[in-house]
């Protein structure tokens, strides 16, 4: 696959050799799983060809494309329990953070070229207060690279919208596992929009992404806040006291978010800022 | 009590709502964008898009009392918990008995201190004469407490300095301003109200009156009257000088303004008293009469010793202060024996043989009455002194060979060694000189031309009423009498106004601005 911008290709390789087992054994458990139809007995499918990356088993080197190309490529097969996956991606004002929206880019990639790398079909979608980007579900490398162009210029709006997950469910027919990438920070915990996205999907995994200054806010003295989504406005004198107050109500917010997500079993975590990207889904994926 | 020396800078405290609307203009807030608006909730409060109409910042509430306590401290308010009296300095010198609708000026400003006595806080009024420390009386709404005090004029000159006014006092001064040294006491006095009165401006006075006997004509007097115009306009009275209303010798006087005139005439017979007056009486009465008292200018009696020399008792005859009498009814007694001892003032010319003096007599500074005399050695023949002369006592005239008058330290008795019978010294015009200086100097008085005087110092017959210019006196006077509010209100104002500059800082340090 292509190098994204965005992320070194060296680190996505290695994050998807290590990261594939934690993959497939967490689809073997629950969700993801899709067995490829009329694939049964036959084990791999091919796929596509790719680079080689150093330790990687030397039987499934292409060596006439290799040799056509001047380049190691390998050749990838279709995984028997291959399926279709969904990356819903929060597009919407709230997540118009430069670092928060880099580390949600970081993600989106990663577990896209992690799912194209293990030979699923993946799907891409942004939303905000409506669908703002959408990419049908594919494989291989030209997917990746469609996934990657999109995200490196898609940037959220400075205001306005809204977070609206839930327009994505009408366009998961039922059979995709989905993973969900948002910053969550929506006074309902959106039930409605998991609801109705557990429902068109075969299972769903969300990962929240925090700015992180979220709360801890750099001015102080009187400030008018203004929501960047609804623009709503909230005048308060900002000092240690209000920050902290800040800090419990979203630490309570995440503590209510986490019930939510529980209870409609989809596969959350909220990663503290601070790791890296592969540390956060490696984290993720092994946590279940 | 609670009071403001400069209320109109109370206007000042109109800007207060010029300062609240100034805080309207407050810079915008910062503004700071957020993802979830809903985690702040509950810690401030809510603005819908910004239509909500803006209040000001509360600092102005902080401002505007800031501005309150300048405006407040300007005003320069004073507190006394304790001055609960005020002292009245009554200028009662003469010109505060000039007449105006009636009754005098001093009455006058007494009933115009009723009404202020009437409005002001204060428990009582003390009235204090500027001239007279024993002269007070109390004013209460009722009256003067003790009005009988004021009805004539204080004598003497001011008492009191200005910094020797009661510190725990108000002081007001009530004054015509005629007195130009009242004036310029006032003006270093700490008062805080000077009550001005009188408007006449006429004024002719009686300055002087003086009486001598007339060196020419022997039982007649010679009598001299000063009349001066201190008023503005010219004009014209009448001057009776005489012993009584029927024996009174009238002179018809124009004066000028401010002119001075003397009127010289003489008197036939001596009296007890001589009169003087102006007439008609204008607005200061007290100065249009004048009276003398002619008792010193009658001849003293004397007794003179027999055994005196003849040329003796002819010069004490023709003394023209002298007569002589009986030893019971004299004052003085001239002696030339050891006869006649008593009670009353002695010359002394001690008997016995004499000799021409050697060297010309002079008299000692203390013999004043003998300092014009002038005696040659060869008209004296002294005598011995019977009785040497001791260190105590007064020697008047002497020569190099001792002294030749003297007194006895301790008595009135004048002695002398030199001979009065002595032809060469009787014959001299020195001679009666010689004996009237004795008599002066033993008597302690002018008895050969006493000349009798009374006066008025012309400052005290001006009535013409001036303002008088306390300059910033009243400010003093608080400041010094009362405990000034003025000070704690800027040291509040510049405590808030540290307050707020440290709360701007904290600020602009919270946003990052400087």
């Amino acid at each position: 696959m292509a190098t994204h911008a965005m992320v070194d290709e060296v680190r996505l390789r290695r994050f998807a050799r290590l990261a594939a087992p934690l993959l497939r054994s967490s689809t073997q458990q629950g969700f993801g799983l899709q067995v490829a139809q009329g694939k049964a007995g036959t084990g791999l499918e091919f796929l596509d060809l790719r680079a080689y990356a150093t330790g990687e088993d030397a039987r499934h080197i292409d060596w006439r494309q290799s040799q056509l190309r001047n380049q190691l490529l390998m050749r990838s097969y279709r995984d028997e329990t291959a399926s279709d996956w969904t990356i819903c991606v929060d597009g919407s004002a709230s997540m118009q953070d430069e670092q928060k929206w880099q580390r949600v880019c970081e993600l989106a990639v990663a577990l896209a070229y992690l799912l194209l790398h293990v030979g699923h079909r993946v799907s891409f979608i942004v939303f905000a207060e409506r669908i703002v980007a959408r990419i049908a579900a594919g494989r291989g490398q030209r997917q990746f690279a469609a996934i990657s162009h999109e995200l490196q210029n898609y940037l959220p709006p400075a205001s306005g919208g809204g977070s609206l997950p839930g327009l994505c469910a009408p366009l998961l027919h039922g059979r995709q596992d989905v993973f969900l990438l948002s910053d969550f920070l929506r006074a309902d915990l959106m039930r409605e929009d998991l609801l109705q996205l557990c429902a068109h999907s075969k299972s769903l995994a969300a990962l929240q992404v925090l700015a992180r200054d979220e709360v801890v806010l750099a001015r102080r003295g009187s400030s008018l806040l203004t929501d960047t989504e609804s623009g709503e406005r909230l005048r308060l004198d900002l000092d240690s006291r209000a920050v902290q107050s800040a800090s419990a109500a979203l630490a309570a917010h995440n503590a209510a978010l986490q019930r939510v997500m529980q209870s409609l079993n989809i596969h959350f975590s909220a990663p503290r800022s601070g790791g890296s990207w592969e540390q956060t889904l490696m984290a993720h994926f092994g946590h279940r | 009590m609670f009071g403001l020396l400069e209320a109109w800078w109370l206007l000042g405290l109109a800007l207060i709502p010029l300062v609240w609307w100034l805080h309207r203009w407050q810079a915008p807030l910062g503004q700071v964008r957020v993802s979830a608006l809903f985690l702040w909730q509950g810690i401030g409060s809510s603005e819908t898009h910004g239509r909500e109409r803006r209040s000001p910042d509360p600092a102005w509430l902080r401002r505007a009392v800031i501005v309150a306590l300048i405006v407040a401290a300007l005003a320069q308010p004073w507190w006394s918990g304790q001055d609960r009296h005020v002292t009245v300095w009554i200028d009662d010198g003469p010109s505060m008995y000039t007449l105006e609708n009636r009754q005098s000026r001093l009455q006058d400003g007494l009933d115009k201190l009723q009404p202020l006595l009437a409005k002001h806080s204060a428990e009582k009024f003390l009235l204090r004469s500027v001239h007279d420390p024993a002269r007070q009386s109390t004013l209460t709404a009722s009256g003067t407490v003790d009005a009988g005090i004021w009805e004539e004029p204080a004598g003497g000159s001011l008492v009191f300095r200005p910094a020797m006014l009661s510190s725990d006092s108000e002081h007001w001064l009530l004054s015509d301003g005629a007195s130009a040294s009242t004036r310029r006491w006032a003006s270093r006095a700490p008062f805080s109200r000077v009550i001005s009165i009188g408007t006449r401006t006429e004024n002719a006075a009686i300055t002087r009156l003086a009486v001598r006997r007339d060196a020419q004509f022997a039982g007649r007097l010679a009598v001299l009257v000063d009349v001066a115009n201190r008023g503005t306009v010219s004009t014209r009275r009448e001057l009776r000088v005489g012993p009584s209303p029927g024996a009174e010798q009238v002179f018809n006087i124009e004066l000028a303004a401010g002119e001075l005139q003397q009127i010289e005439l003489t008197l036939d017979t001596p009296h007890e008293t001589l009169h003087a007056r102006l007439l008609p009486n204008d607005a200061l009465i007290i100065d249009d009469e004048i009276s003398l008292d002619l008792d010193r200018l009658l001849p003293i009696t004397a007794a003179i010793d027999p055994a005196c020399p003849a040329a003796l008792d002819a010069a004490l005859q023709a003394h023209p202060g002298l007569r002589t009498g009986s030893n019971g009814q004299a004052l003085l007694a001239i002696r030339c024996s050891d006869a006649m001892r008593g009670d009353i003032p002695q010359i002394l010319f001690h008997p016995g043989p004499a000799e021409l003096l050697t060297s010309a007599p002079v008299a000692l500074p203390r013999a004043q009455p003998l300092q014009d005399l002038y005696l040659q050695a060869e008209w004296i023949q002294a005598r011995s002194w019977p009785r040497p002369p001791a260190i105590n006592d007064a020697v008047l005239l002497r020569n190099d060979a001792g002294p030749l008058i003297l007194q006895r330290a301790s008595t009135d008795t004048l002695e002398s060694v030199i001979d009065p019978g002595f032809r060469p010294l009787t014959e001299q015009p020195a001679f009666p000189v010689l004996l009237a200086g004795m008599i002066n100097t033993v008597l302690q008085r002018d008895v050969l031309d006493p000349v009798l005087t009374v006066q008025r110092d012309p400052a005290d017959t001006d009535i013409i009423p001036r303002v008088i210019g306390t300059q910033g006196g009243q400010q003093a006077a608080l400041r010094l009498n009362r405990f000034g509010v003025m000070d704690w209100l800027v040291a509040l104002a510049l405590l808030l106004l540290m307050l707020d500059a440290a709360r701007l800082i904290q600020a602009a340090r919270g946003t990052g601005h400087a």
